[in-house]
């Protein structure tokens, strides 16, 4: 019995052991590639767009910092970006033929080798 | 001897004419009657199948009208409710948007130094939260004038659809009773067949002639969203162009020199809802 539990903690160990390896691993890979710009904070911030619906949540709003052109360049931002949302709403005339395929059935109602 | 054998056959004759006469009484009405029962048979046959028939169009058609209403209420809680989604994205970021041009415009203030400075910011803002007042306005009144053009798009093929089947129903029906006048007249049943196949088929070539006019009717809703594209983005190039302006003016006020216009693009990746 105390054998068994000492080779179940043996290998908890192991197992811990390589999973910690491999962390400390990544985090130093990261590390050494941002420092060497391999990577950049931008490239990080950029990952979120391509996860689509958590970029929508996560986007940035412009800063405030008092800069004239950072001030203009957010309120023409805020224009740009209510164009795209409601830019998905015009999809709907697509919506008005929904009932075609029921319009059209009625043509199939009968059939003349009925009688 | 040979008179008797005359007479004898005579009498046979005579006897066999009769039996042939009483006999063909008999025969030919009942054959007349057989005939007759006949051509009776085939008639109440082709007249039950007309009337069957009409029994089960009557019922696919209520069938096929629930669809059609089934699917029409699909449309309009699709369309509300994106709506309503968008409504709600955008009254969301208009508040996102408005908290950030307060931080922004805070920050503004407290670079001016100067009373000339102050004014400027004062006008800036000004100037500003008019212009995006006037934007805002025009895309809602885009939005509006398109919904209200797509219900009535909606409501135009209702009423086409609806027009086209009741008087598809009205020429089948039409067919149908004639088809059973004419039974009850004793018309020829092949003829009453071919009159009435030859009816139904006029009936649903008009009906998908119709048809075809009514998702025409659906092809003018396009002018509706170039319509609403061309004023959200006119509504847009004001604003920029006031933004830009505005941007001169207030550069002025501190000093700096003119820019050239830093242009966002029309088109942002991803909205931020």
């Amino acid at each position: 019995m105390t054998i068994l539990k000492d080779q179940i903690f043996n290998l908890m160990t192991s197992k811990l052991k390589t999973i910690l390896s491999f962390g400390i691993l990544a985090l130093i890979v990261t590390i050494v590639a941002f420092k060497i710009g391999m990577i950049s904070l931008e490239d990080i911030s950029q990952l979120t767009t391509v996860i689509p619906g958590l970029s929508q949540r996560i986007t940035p709003m412009p800063k405030a910092t008092g800069n004239i052109d950072g001030v203009v360049d957010s309120l023409i931002k805020d224009s740009t970006n209510e164009q795209q949302v409601i830019k998905s709403e015009e999809a709907d005339v697509n919506l008005i033929t929904l009932d075609s395929q029921e319009i059209g059935d009625f043509a199939q109602t009968y059939d003349e080798n009925e009688l | 001897m040979l008179r008797l054998m005359m007479k004898t056959n005579y009498k046979n004759l005579l006897a066999k004419f009769w039996t042939i006469l009483i006999l063909l009484t008999f025969i030919i009405p009942a054959f007349v009657l057989a005939q007759s029962q006949n051509k009776n048979n085939s008639q109440s046959k082709i007249c039950t199948a007309i009337v069957k028939f009409a029994e089960r169009l009557d019922q696919r058609f209520v069938n096929q009208e629930a669809k059609l209403t089934a699917r029409r209420l699909e449309r309009v809680s699709k369309i509300a409710n994106h709506q309503v989604e968008v409504d709600v994205k955008i009254d969301a970021n208009r508040e996102k948007w408005d908290d950030n041009r307060e931080e922004q415009f805070g920050k503004l203030e407290e670079k001016a130094q100067t009373d000339a400075q102050k004014q400027a910011v004062a006008q800036f803002k000004s100037t500003m939260t008019a212009a995006i007042s006037t934007r805002r306005a025009a895309v809602d009144v885009a939005i509006q004038t398109f919904r209200q053009g797509l219900q009535q798009a909606i409501n135009d093929r209702k009423t086409a659809t609806d027009t086209t089947v009741s008087t598809y129903k009205s020429t089948i029906n039409l067919a149908i009773d004639k088809a059973k006048s004419d039974c009850a007249s004793g018309v020829d049943t092949k003829t009453v067949r071919t009159n009435l196949i030859q009816s139904l088929k006029t009936a649903r070539e008009q009906f998908n002639t119709a048809r075809q006019n009514i998702e025409k009717l659906s092809e003018s809703v396009e002018t509706l969203v170039a319509a609403r594209k061309q004023a959200v983005e006119k509504a847009h190039d004001d604003f920029k162009k006031a933004a830009e302006q505005a941007r001169i003016q207030l550069k002025a006020a501190f000093g700096q020199a003119s820019p050239s216009p830093s242009v966002s693009p029309t088109s942002t990746p991803s909205p931020t809802t």
